[in-house]
């Protein structure tokens, strides 16, 4: 049996992991935007809900014109810009699942096309440094999954906002927030730590 | 190794959703696996697809899967305590697929309702990425926790019998949307229900739904308004709400059962929320779909408005008359209600445009009765000496409920016998008889007039052969020969009135007849109908004919009439109670006609001659006896005829009339032989010469004689004598005087020359 498919894969996953290193950083950052971007999301949606319980003509600003309706517009407005802008953010993380999706997918291509050649025995063997490739692969696809479920669910939340539905915006945050609570043990910053030694060996 | 067992555990919770099954080494390595390579893993009632994984630890002898992928049958069952053996997995050779086509089921229907069909299928195709599918099978992505529940695989294509992989160029078509909910009971309640006994209400059932549901467009273009409520009626254990399951899915509709606790609330207000609240369920539902909104025991929540001072109640009834108001004619959901007392329903509730239909179902006739035994013997393992048509004949008065009954107290019977013997129990016609002495029909469990009592054959009563054959002919025969009574065009008589002295065997007659028929047997006395309150002996009695009218052919006998009824010549001041249960009995006897809520069998045929020719003999029999014995038959007794009134005995009512005379020298002959039947006589006893010194005995006196004759010997002969000699006899028959006198012959004789 011929090291050099195994080999050939092992060199496949260090390179994926280095995109998925890289990739990580791009989805934090992209993500870290997001967050705040849905904070001024609920707060907008607050105020335009405050702005139609209250009734203006009490207040001392009821000598201004139409101020309901001009607050509503304005509000409204600001509503679609960060709209638009976390539409971009999600296209952005979008990006980020694609590229690890398809090093992931392209790994799991070059193993199968030769696993005919790897034994299961050499797939499974654990060395003090480097992981097993049946590990590796089983991380590999985890972070996958984990990326696609977690960009799937970011979307369904956002696509869910709606103006008849403000009270779902106002509680947004909480619910971004909770999702990203879920996400605290890192899958991928541990998976990392695990193969360290791997990617530090040449 | 082929062999292995392996012994399935729980997934760990970190491979939720991720289609992997985990094997130990040495299987993958025995059934040529590589690393994510997708098997295929039969187990009991279906198949799960998953990709093959080393565990962690790398021991061998055991298996943990994800059943993401999954063949219909197995959806929502867990699997535990269960050892798949490695045979059951096999490798499987996936095609990458171009199109699939799927269901999407989803958690609500709001979300069904708001989301886009491009978000939707974006969502599913993203879902269903890099998972390997076979078909019709389901998908299941509760673990993503978004509110797609789950996919059902239709069609793959290119088709294949194996493992199909979704790729990022495979094109997804999503062909329905469906909540789960709906999902769910369609998967459930697929299988029918066998209905025995009520074909014609099930199809005209079906008829009533089918047309809403199936032509709804046709209906519009034709202006109709469709049903929209169905009211069915008929006594308890009938079937009424087994008929509405069957019927709902044999249109493939969605059944939502409410009961009357369940809507009611204690806060004001909150059963009128919950009617509402389920009103609306039913109209969610009615869009994905057929539905039926089924309230079981209606008057329990829709009492007559005018009778109850009780506000809430009141509301409640109001509440669901405006909503089955407004239900509108397009939803396709019909609203079905049942209820055993359709006398207490608000009668606004049964107009047109609410309950539009009433359907009534009645205590099964025999032919009914011939088919639900059927369907429920089809599933036991019954001998073949057991006769379902005279077992049905036995089993008047018995409703679906009751003939369950029947059959597992027969079944239990045969497992209780069976034990000792070995082999597998089988169900024969003693056992049914042994049930039948347990299971009474239960629309007589809470009459007065159900009575238990020793059966007695004719036999056992002496001399009196023409009354027998009198009584035999207005009981026995309409239900032995109704082809000769419906030949002749003859009717059973309606009532039997028999008069006599007392002591005479009247009520011992009414009993050989009762238990020589398998009529229903039920026995009113006065002391039943007595009652403090006014209008309560009259209540009871007329209760008494309902049950007896239900439970046809039966037999209803009043002992002692005179002392229940009186006559109304007799000039006493203010209307007693005896004259108005005189009316009732008069008005049940030959009043205009049933109640409505009272009819079996709707459409009652009159038989042609010509259908049934083609039909077989047996056949014809039993059509004849559902035309012969649909009535009750009143025997009356009394030793005071000439007390009765005079409408009572009229033809149509009390037709029958029937003079149990004091038995004649043969027939004492006759009682004396049947009561010293078991008694030791000694051989120099002449019976004969005693029933000629026996003169103005009644059969109850010769009765008491023989005892008294038995009771002296033991006195005189001490308590180990053998024998009871003649002397005894004579000596009785100076203490005891027979009971009848001249006179009371003479009075009846009159009697009988004046009723000729």
């Amino acid at each position: 049996m011929s090291q050099e498919p195994t080999l050939s894969v092992l060199n496949a996953l260090k390179n994926c992991f280095r995109v998925i290193e890289r990739q990580q950083h791009n989805w934090s950052n992209n993500l870290a935007e997001c967050t705040s971007l849905i904070i001024s999301l609920g707060n907008l949606g607050e105020q335009l809900q405050s702005c139609n319980k209250v009734d203006f003509k009490g207040t001392p600003l009821q000598d201004f014109p139409q101020l309901k309706q001009r607050l509503t517009y304005k509000l409204n407005q600001a509503l679609g810009v960060v709209l638009g802008k976390l539409a971009d953010k999600l296209s952005a993380l979008q990006v980020v699942r694609d590229s690890i999706s398809n090093q992931v997918v392209s790994v799991f291509q070059l193993y199968e096309n030769n696993s005919e050649k790897i034994s299961l025995s050499a797939s499974l063997r654990r060395l003090a440094v480097i992981p097993s490739l049946a590990d590796m692969l089983e991380w590999l696809q985890d972070i996958d999954r984990f990326y696609r479920n977690q960009y799937l669910k970011r979307k369904l939340m956002l696509q869910m906002v709606s103006p008849e539905n403000m009270s779902y915006i106002v509680e947004l945050p909480k619910l971004w927030k909770a999702l990203e609570r879920q996400q605290e043990h890192n899958l991928t910053q541990e998976t990392l730590m695990k193969i360290a030694f791997f990617m530090d060996s040449s | 190794m082929e062999f292995m067992d392996l012994k399935v555990l729980p997934l760990d919770p970190k491979d939720q959703g991720s289609q992997r099954c985990r094997l130990g080494p040495k299987a993958m390595a025995a059934l040529g696996l590589n690393i994510g390579s997708p098997v295929r893993i039969s187990l009991p009632r279906g198949e799960c697809v998953c990709t093959a994984w080393p565990r962690g630890d790398l021991a061998d002898g055991f298996l943990q899967f994800d059943s993401k992928c999954i063949s219909e049958e197995l959806a929502g069952k867990t699997f535990k305590n269960l050892a798949v053996n490695l045979k059951q997995i096999k490798k499987a050779v996936f095609t990458k697929l171009h199109h699939v086509k799927v269901i999407v089921v989803v958690k609500t229907v709001e979300f069904k309702r708001s989301t886009p069909s491009t978000l939707l299928h974006e969502i599913v195709k993203d879902m269903l990425h890099n998972v390997y599918v076979s078909a019709n099978h389901i998908i299941s992505l509760a673990s993503v926790e978004t509110p797609v529940e789950l996919v059902k695989l239709q069609k793959l294509s290119p088709s294949t019998d194996d493992v199909g992989l979704i790729t990022r160029k495979t094109t997804v078509k999503v062909t329905e949307v469906r909540t789960t909910e709906s999902y769910k009971y369609q998967l459930e309640n697929s299988w029918k229900i066998p209905l025995g006994g009520l074909d014609d209400v099930f199809a005209s059932l079906v008829e009533i739904l089918s047309l809403p549901f199936r032509y709804p467009r046709t209906l519009q273009k034709l202006g109709l308004a469709c049903p929209k409520g169905v009211l069915l009626i008929g006594p308890p254990g009938v079937g009424k709400t087994l008929v509405v399951k069957s019927v709902t899915r044999e249109v493939g509709a969605h059944l939502l059962t409410v009961s009357g606790p369940v809507i009611l609330g204690s806060r004001p207000g909150e059963s009128e929320e919950n009617l509402r609240g389920v009103f609306k369920r039913a109209k969610d539902l009615s869009e994905e779909g057929p539905c039926v909104l089924f309230i079981d025991e209606l008057d329990s929540v829709c009492p007559r408005r005018t009778e109850s001072t009780n506000a809430p109640e009141n509301r409640l009834v109001a509440q669901l008359l405006t909503l089955m108001d407004g239900m509108g004619s397009a939803g396709s959901f019909v609203v079905m209600a049942a209820t055993n007392r359709p006398d207490s329903l608000d009668p606004a509730l049964r107009r047109p445009g609410r309950f539009d239909r009433e359907v009534i179902i009645g205590v099964p006739t025999l032919k009914q009765r011939i088919s639900i035994l059927e369907v429920l013997s089809s599933q036991m393992p019954v001998c073949g000496d057991v006769d379902l048509i005279s077992l049905a004949e036995m089993t008047t008065g018995f409703v679906g409920a009751d003939l369950t009954a029947l059959c597992r107290e027969a079944a239990l019977q045969a497992i209780l016998h069976s034990s000792q013997v070995t082999g597998s129990p089988e169900i024969n016609m003693k056992h049914f008889h042994e049930a039948l002495k347990r299971v009474y029909p239960s629309c007589l469990r809470s009459s007065v007039g159900l009575t238990d009592f020793k059966p007695i054959t004719w036999e056992h009563i002496g001399g009196l052969e023409d009354v027998k054959l009198k009584l035999k002919q207005s009981i026995e025969w309409p239900m032995k020969f109704p082809e000769a009574f419906i030949r002749f065009g003859l009717t059973r008589p309606k009532g039997v009135l028999l008069y006599g002295p007392p002591g005479c065997a009247k009520t011992t007659l009414v009993k050989a007849a009762a238990s020589s028929s398998h009529c229903s047997f039920l026995s009113v006395s006065g002391a039943d109908l007595y009652s403090p309150y006014v209008g309560d002996s009259e209540k009871t009695l007329a209760q008494v004919f309902q049950q007896a009218r239900a439970c046809a052919p039966s037999v209803l006998f009043l002992d002692e009439i005179d002392s229940i009824l009186g006559s109304r010549a007799d000039v006493k001041a203010g209307r007693g109670v005896q004259d108005r249960v005189l009316s009732v009995i008069l008005n049940e006897l030959d009043g205009i006609g049933l109640k409505v809520t009272e009819r079996r069998k709707t459409g009652c045929k009159i038989i042609q001659q010509e259908s049934l020719t083609e039909k077989q003999e047996g056949n014809q029999q039993i059509e004849y006896q559902e035309v012969c014995n649909k009535d009750v038959l009143v025997v009356a007794a009394t030793n005071r005829p000439d007390l009765l009134d005079d409408a009572l005995l009229r033809p149509g009512r009390l037709d029958k009339i029937i003079y149990v005379p004091p038995p004649d020298r043969e027939a004492r002959l006759a009682i004396l032989r049947i009561c010293t039947e078991k008694m030791p006589l000694d051989p120099e006893v002449c019976l004969e010469r005693l029933a000629d010194v026996t003169g103005f005995f009644s059969g109850a006196d010769l009765e008491n004689f023989c005892k008294e004759a038995a009771l002296l010997t033991l006195q005189e002969e001490g308590l180990d004598a053998s024998f009871i000699k003649h002397g005894f006899f004579l000596k009785a028959l100076q203490t005891i005087k027979p009971s009848l006198t001249v006179q009371q012959v003479e009075f009846y004789k009159t009697l009988l020359k004046k009723m000729k």
